[in-house]
């Protein structure tokens, strides 16, 4: 009788664990994967003030209420910004005439090169996709027109174009005694509207609550882009009736020029998540939400929680890489030593760079001092390595904990 | 989603070990995508080439390529492929500072170091 080979096969696959549960933590669902599965938790209250309704819920309040409000929500990267749009959006669901939008504007174009109009022309192709078909036939032509200005043309022309025709004449500009509030609408942003309040006439006719959720512009860092985007764009949906929630960089917070409260009607902060088992449980429930539980115990869990400095990303891309540790050291369950091995490769990764920024991160480290008013500072807060709180309405800065730990060992 | 920081002198030797791995460990033939040789945003971030792993070796410092890649990071994630950056300390850091999404999405940072001739 033939002897039976040794089997390679392991018995118990370790991977029927570990992979559903990273899938559930990965950063690559669609935000309708994390809808669909339910994986967003709701926050409770506004995480600046635990006496006021959470974040979603004002927005789609005021959406509902007031048709056209215009709506800021500014956080670090990482913070759940996302996660507050999906949730208004979810919201904004429970009544049938509503016509909600999210987009993903980095989706749709490279925002290093749009120019103003570009957000107009997306609503604008967005609720087009919306109407029914009789609708668009109606308003088909100024969707042409609209694609054509969002995406150019090629034309050939017999002769090339002759623009030294001398009828432009010499461009003089006569200042005048006042200066405008806000840029005047350029002609194509102007154009834009025309076409997008064309196309939203069948909705607008019935009386339909439009909201468009604008995810993306948080990332032009330099504020100075999203200005335009918003002294443009955003002004020119002044007046139509269509609601918006915008997701704006965190730089904007600071501004000491109060652009957020002269252009939204309504600005809300999405500070990082405070770690205070005693008051919140919040960080804890988004681990349980995904599945913790299956593969660590309580204090494991807590110490993600510790050391994710309340940044939601953060949160979840420890508990991967300790999920990943864990598997790479053949254990079935994820134990202290592998979220140490985490929270000092996440705090290695916001080291790195650090350079002579050091300074200031010392100093908060040692004496609680940090301004958010010098650049450096400001740097900090973009890259996370320095985070803002608020606790009972009072705003504190704090150095990343899983940085402060690899500063720690590094002394 | 991975920066790889090694110096200069040691960048060709780590791209020919990570595509030697990359054939070994999954069976896949991949090429090393070099930021000077781009032409667009699509092309720097692979998003015109489909496969499981990209690798971009950032060899010269590009404000675009910088600002397409802390602008379009979460498209890349969405693609669900592994990406791999590989750079020398300085453009690493230069990299790290002005790209806060960027940075702020990776899974990893590793310096690599070559190995000890007398293998200590």
């Amino acid at each position: 009788m033939e002897a039976r080979g040794v089997s390679n096969t392991v018995a118990f696959d370790r991977r029927q664990i570990y992979r559903p549960f990273l899938e559930r933590l990965g950063p690559i669902g669609s935000p309708r994967t994390l809808e669909e599965h339910d994986w967003i938790v709701p926050p409770k209250h506004d995480p600046r003030d635990f006496t006021q309704p959470p974040i979603h819920e004002v927005f789609a309040d005021s959406a509902e209420l007031t048709r056209g409000m215009q709506m800021a929500l500014v956080g670090g990267t990482g913070s759940g910004k996302t996660t507050e749009l999906l949730l208004t959006h979810r919201l904004l669901g429970r009544h049938a005439d509503a016509v909600n939008e999210y987009l993903d504007l980095a989706e749709v174009t490279d925002l290093n090169e749009a120019n103003p109009g570009a957000i107009l022309a997306a609503i604008g192709m967005r609720l087009y996709a919306r109407l029914k078909k009789a609708q668009k036939q109606k308003v088909s032509s100024a969707h042409e027109k609209l694609q054509v200005l969002a995406f150019g043309k090629t034309e050939w022309w017999r002769d090339p174009p002759d623009y030294d025709d001398g009828d432009s004449g010499f461009r003089v500009d006569i200042p005048g005694v006042m200066k405008r509030r806000f840029p005047a609408l350029r002609r194509e942003v102007q154009e834009v509207r025309g076409l997008l309040l064309e196309i939203a006439s069948p909705l607008l006719r019935r009386d339909a609550q439009i909201t468009t959720l604008i995810d993306g512009l948080d990332r032009l860092i330099m504020p100075e882009r999203f200005r335009q985007f918003a002294e443009q764009d955003l002004r020119a949906l002044r007046g139509t009736q269509i609601s918006a929630v915008v997701a704006a960089p965190l730089l904007l917070w600071y501004d000491k020029s109060q652009f957020l409260a002269d252009h939204f009607d309504l600005v809300r902060h999405l500070p990082a998540v405070l770690f205070d088992p005693e008051e919140s449980d919040f960080l804890k429930s988004v681990l349980l939400r995904r599945g913790a539980t299956e593969l660590m115990d309580e204090p494991e869990v807590t110490e993600i929680c510790r050391f994710s400095g309340g940044v939601l990303r953060d949160l979840l891309t420890l508990t991967q890489s300790a999920a990943t540790s864990a598997y790479r050291e053949d254990e079935d369950r994820i134990g202290r030593d592998h979220v140490r091995t985490a929270v000092l490769q996440l705090g290695r990764r916001y080291w790195i760079g650090l350079g002579s920024q050091i300074g200031p991160i010392r100093r908060l480290i040692n004496k609680k001092e940090f301004s958010p008013d010098n650049p450096a500072a400001r740097e900090l807060l973009v890259n996370r390595q320095v985070l803002e709180y608020c606790r009972r309405g009072r705003d504190f800065f704090a150095v990343h904990p899983a940085l402060a730990e690899v500063l720690a060992e590094t002394v | 989603m991975c920066l790889l920081i090694c110096d200069e002198a040691e960048q060709p030797a780590v791209e020919a070990d990570l595509l030697a791995e990359l054939d070994v460990q999954l069976g896949i033939e991949l090429r090393v995508v070099k930021a000077s040789r781009l032409h667009d945003a699509d092309q720097a971030l692979g998003l015109d080439t489909p496969g499981p792993v990209h690798v971009l070796h950032i060899d010269r410092w590009s404000p675009r390529l910088v600002n397409a890649l802390d602008l379009h990071i979460v498209r890349l994630e969405r693609t669900g492929a592994q990406f791999l950056f590989l750079a020398s300390p300085e453009l690493a850091e230069r990299l790290l500072k002005h790209a806060p999404n960027f940075r702020n999405r990776l899974t990893d940072i590793a310096r690599i170091v070559p190995d000890n001739p007398y293998g200590d």
